[in-house]
């Protein structure tokens, strides 16, 4: 008999797929059937669909409704397309205008009462859709802030099925209501930090530095109190402010974890997930909507895994690909969605289980081979990718008041480091890369930029005489590099490689 | 006779008035056997065609055409075709159709007609 | 003989010189350039008399075959020194031959120096009388000013592979150690060791036998265009000059005279590089050897300098350091920041030795104020002492360690 057609979006991890509903309403037995590969949850939009519809005062037609959800080929999964479907079920009656449904996007979920219920991933929905072409685009009414970031693309925040039928021309009785909120903020903000906090540890704040500006991933060492978190909480507020482009992914990856997003944040992301996670919570998954795990949404940030020794060998895996790729794979029911993972790793550690190990006036119970073994999950594949090693001590009281005098300030920090960057951004504009820390080894060895055989001969001899391997070579030369370019020097100097050997400690076992 | 009845009775009167004031002619009603019972048979031109009614005061418990299910619909198929074996010179040359009509409404007479033509 | 024209004569050295060349400069460097066609490298009899007289005064009496008694008592030459002395010199007056040798020179773009220029390097003046009257050099005559440190690498001609290999390694280690390598540009451990600096990118420079302008041996000849393109070649003897047996081994004397210390990489039981080596001891320079196996007859002439000479032990770079004194004399270049290169860099490597512990623990704060350098600075030679092995760290702090003996 009639059909009608409007628009939703799947998505598999960030990115969005076009999805045309469409209705058709046929003279048969009363029967509502959705196809196109939809998953339980979709399901279930039968029922919601149809509480939704009766409590807003719009009947369903009494006869058989079959939408399909295609391309038939694009998985899709979870209850954003409520609204859509229920739009397009609607419309087949003619009391809505054709026109209008057929160019907008509907995303959302539907209560049973008809209300419009937030659903996750509504800003990469959004993105998708603009991209796509589509000019309009209605959402639930907690949803309105976070994709009106989206430009390009109208946005228009609903109540109720009720307001979305009226708006697209049907007489509907206009009832107020009170719109769904959006779920609670969990996440801690660390807005008030600052480096300046960090009393006394001159050589972890001037490597917090170099690690910021080189982009360095870094391993912490110390007992408990040293301050290795409070440094770690400080790297954000010194490094660069993300771009929009950044800024847009970081807030797509945080909605489609199902945290509210209102706006832009500028201030690169800190996860700091427990050891005791999952690593399903690491990696990311879920049974229904494929959500982003703390690694993805340390994208553009940071990364700090602290007590890295007592993670379990399989979570601290799940680091490679991203380490490596900059990007993090799921599987989940056949689908493999790919989150982008382009994060700054800072791990930290005690020196041995008890945390005493070479700490002045404290003994340490740990019997040797505990020690080993504690320090022994460091060795490897995630050491080799950390450039700067630090080692902390506490800092006694009795020297913390004449300490505070020269502590540098997040903002003299960050200016260093977005200095540095610019420096290193300049020189490098004719590579792939951006930031020292991605600069590929036989290119800072061999390339246009390599060093006068004079300025490197300690590191050379050092790889001859074995007590430097190639790796280490090489992450030598990555953070001499970024020292010069925070001191302004065109190239690095002896100096520089000395204070980047100093920061390569090599944990003693 | 219970309520239920007199309703339903009163719907298929209601039906079957409506069907031959649409052309249609009335073949057999309420016919039974073991299986199951048709409420009406009616035939016009080239078609003959089973009819299921379903009267119902309002549609508090779904809507009538709800209870013409797949299950409902293939009982009318083997009714039918029983029918036609029983009854094989008015079946001569016509095709076989299933419709469905419902009543709405407390008075037959009054009440909402909604008539399905050729149920799948 | 006649005098040239003071004109002719400025006209003529010019080209050869640095800085000013007034009249009276002009007349003294003729005079001596003279005096090196006259005589054979190491003349002490003409190193006396010129000392004694100056190099136009000493060159009139040459001229005028005068032996004035009062004179020689004075310049401490006896009468037959000195008739043995006219006798060698007075044949060579030849003003033709003066003159040829200063056109090839400057057609050839050398330079001289003598003992006045600010060049001439100081070394030498340990050879007293023997020392050289001027120096023919091809390249960068301020190389020879900072040469210091600098080591002498010589060896036999006919070196083993593992005699190369030595020289090789070695020149290389201590050119990236800021030290100059010395030596003859001879085939087998001379060349070796030039061309192992040369790649490292350090400062070698070349005595030759003969004049500068004649690459001998003629194989090393595109070598020793290399030492001149970035180092020197320098010569006591005047241009056009073959190298005899005599010049050779009076050569000798230059190198380990020129150079801080000499170390003899490989060397038979009668190498002229012994005479080098003897060259080394009786000017009280340090000297050193690399042994090698005792059944080879290349190494023999090294394991009888350890015996015989006094020669210390030398098995790689750092030990050839030792012979310079100190143990970490110029281990690496560390400008302070903020501060002219005036500053040595000895200096601070051994202030921050000094200033740490063998037994105890401190951190860089500590260590910074003790030897009141820049935590920054602490921090950077902290670093290349750690790789070097000289200092180790633990989560308390740094302390000194005694470097291990390299393995392999």
């Amino acid at each position: 008999m009639t059909t009608a057609r409007t628009w939703a979006i799947a998505l598999t991890g960030l990115d969005g797929d076009l999805v045309e509903v469409e209705a058709d309403l046929s003279n048969q037995t009363p029967e509502f059937r959705i196809i196109g590969l939809p998953d339980k949850a979709l399901g279930e939009a039968v029922q919601r669909v149809h509480n939704a519809s009766a409590n807003c005062g719009l009947a369903l037609p009494r006869r058989r409704l079959t939408v399909n959800l295609s391309p038939a080929s694009v998985p899709k999964h979870g209850s954003g397309f409520d609204v859509a479907i229920a739009i397009a079920s609607l419309a087949t009656q003619g009391r809505m205008d054709a026109d209008s449904i057929a160019q907008t996007v509907h995303i959302g979920e539907l209560g049973l009462d008809g209300r419009l219920r937030p659903v996750p991933g509504v800003l990469p929905a959004v993105m998708a859709a603009a991209r796509e072409g589509k000019r309009r685009v209605i959402v639930p009414h907690a949803n309105a802030a976070e994709a009106s970031l989206v430009e390009g693309i109208e946005v228009v925040g609903a109540v109720s099925l009720a307001d979305v039928a009226r708006w697209h021309g049907a007489d509907v009785e206009e009832r107020r209501l009170d719109p769904v909120p959006a779920p609670a903020s969990v996440r801690e903000q660390h807005g008030d930090a600052d480096l300046a906090d960090v009393i006394g540890q001159r050589d972890a704040v001037e490597a917090l530095i170099a690690a910021a500006a080189g982009g360095h991933h870094m391993l912490m060492s110390g007992p408990p109190g040293a301050g290795k978190t409070m440094l770690a909480n400080r790297l954000p507020g010194i490094l660069p402010a993300l771009d929009d482009a950044a800024a847009l992914e970081v807030a797509a990856i945080r909605s489609l974890s199902g945290d509210p997003v209102s706006s832009l944040v500028r201030r690169p992301p800190l996860e700091a997930p427990h050891h005791s996670a999952s690593i399903a919570a690491l990696v990311g998954g879920g049974s229904r909507v494929l959500r982003p795990g703390a690694i993805a949404r340390a994208t553009h940030g940071v990364l700090f895994l602290d007590e890295v020794g007592e993670f379990p060998p399989s979570v601290l895996d799940a680091l490679r690909q991203p380490l490596e790729k900059g990007a993090i794979t799921i599987h989940r029911a056949g689908v493999a969605a790919s989150f982008p993972a382009s994060f700054q790793l800072i791990l930290a550690t005690n020196p041995c289980p008890c945390g005493n190990y070479g700490v002045r006036g404290a003994s340490c119970i740990c019997p040797p081979m505990a020690i080993r073994r504690y320090l022994g999950k460091l060795s490897g594949p995630l050491l080799d990718r950390v450039d700067i090693e630090l080692g902390l001590a506490r800092v006694s009281v009795a020297h913390a008041a004449d300490l505070t005098v020269d502590a540098v300030t997040t903002d003299a920090a960050a200016a260093r480091v977005a200095e540095a960057r610019a420096r290193a951004a300049h020189r490098l504009c004719d590579t792939p890369w951006r930031i020292n820390a991605r600069v590929s080894g036989p290119w800072l060895r061999e390339g246009p930029l390599a060093l006068a055989p004079v300025v490197r001969r300690p590191i050379d001899a050092a790889l001859q005489r074995g007590s430097l391997t190639l790796r280490g070579y090489d992450r030598v030369l990555r953070v001499a590099w970024t020292l010069g370019d925070l001191a302004g020097r065109a190239s690095p100097s002896m100096h520089d490689i000395g204070r980047a050997l100093f920061m390569k400690k090599g944990i003693t076992i | 006779m219970a309520a239920k009845d007199v309703l339903g009775r009163a719907g298929e009167d209601r039906a079957a008035r409506y069907l031959e004031a649409s052309g249609y002619v009335v073949l057999d009603r309420n016919w039974r056997i073991r299986d199951g019972e048709l409420d009406l048979v009616v035939a016009r031109a080239g078609e003959l065609v089973v009819v299921e009614v379903k009267t119902r005061r309002g549609d508090g418990f779904g809507h009538p055409f709800e209870a013409v299910d797949d299950r409902k619909q293939r009982r009318m198929w083997r009714l039918a075709i029983a029918w036609i074996a029983a009854h094989p010179d008015e079946a001569q040359g016509r095709r076989l159709r299933l419709d469905a009509v419902a009543l709405t409404g407390p008075d037959p007479a009054t009440a909402v007609l909604e008539h399905l033509e050729d149920l799948r | 003989m006649t005098r040239p024209h003071p004109r002719e004569v400025r006209a003529e050295l010019a080209p050869l010189v640095h800085g000013e060349l007034d009249d009276e400069r002009a007349r003294r460097l003729y005079a001596v350039h003279t005096w090196s066609c006259l005589i054979e490298p190491g003349d002490g009899v003409a190193g006396r008399i010129v000392s004694a007289l100056g190099p136009e005064a000493a060159l009139d009496q040459v001229v005028r075959a005068e032996s004035d008694p009062g004179v020689l008592n004075a310049a401490g030459i006896t009468p037959r020194e000195w008739q043995e002395g006219l006798d060698r010199w007075r044949p060579r007056l030849k003003r033709s031959a003066v003159q040829d040798a200063l056109e090839v020179a400057r057609r050839s773009g050398i330079s001289v120096i003598t003992p006045e220029d600010a060049q001439w390097p100081a070394a030498l003046t340990d050879l007293g009388h023997h020392a050289p009257l001027l120096l023919w050099v091809r390249g960068d005559v301020d190389t020879l000013s900072r040469l210091s440190p600098s080591i002498a690498l010589v060896g036999a001609r006919a070196a083993t592979g593992y005699g190369e290999h030595i020289a090789i390694e070695m020149a290389a280690e201590l050119v990236g150690r800021g030290v100059s390598i010395v030596s003859g540009a001879a085939y087998g451990i001379d060349g070796a060791a030039h061309r192992a600096a040369l790649a490292a990118g350090g400062i070698t420079v070349a005595l030759l036998a003969g004049g500068v302008d004649r690459p001998y041996p003629a194989g090393h000849a595109n070598l020793i265009e290399r030492i001149a393109g970035s180092g020197a070649v320098v010569s006591e003897v005047p241009c056009a000059t073959t190298p005899t047996k005599w010049r050779f081994l009076q050569r000798n004397r230059l190198i380990a005279a020129l150079a801080d210390a000499t170390v003899v990489v490989e060397a038979g039981w009668r190498s002229g590089s012994l005479n080098t080596a003897g060259h080394a001891a009786a000017l009280s320079r340090p000297l050193g050897a690399v042994p090698g196996p005792v059944t080879s007859a290349a190494s023999a002439g090294c394991h009888r300098l350890l015996r015989e000479f006094d020669a210390r032990c030398v098995t790689n770079a750092d030990e050839a350091l030792e012979l310079l004194g100190g143990p970490s004399p110029a281990l690496f270049d560390l400008p302070v920041e903020g501060s002219d290169s005036g500053r040595g860099r000895t200096d601070d490597v051994t202030r921050v030795l000094d200033a740490m512990s063998f037994r105890a623990w401190r951190e860089v704060t500590d260590i910074a104020r003790r030897c009141g350098l820049a935590p920054a600075d602490v921090m950077a030679i902290l670093g290349l002492l750690a790789v070097e092995g000289a200092a180790t760290r633990c989560d308390s702090g740094w302390r000194r360690a005694r470097q291990a003996v390299p393995s392999g």
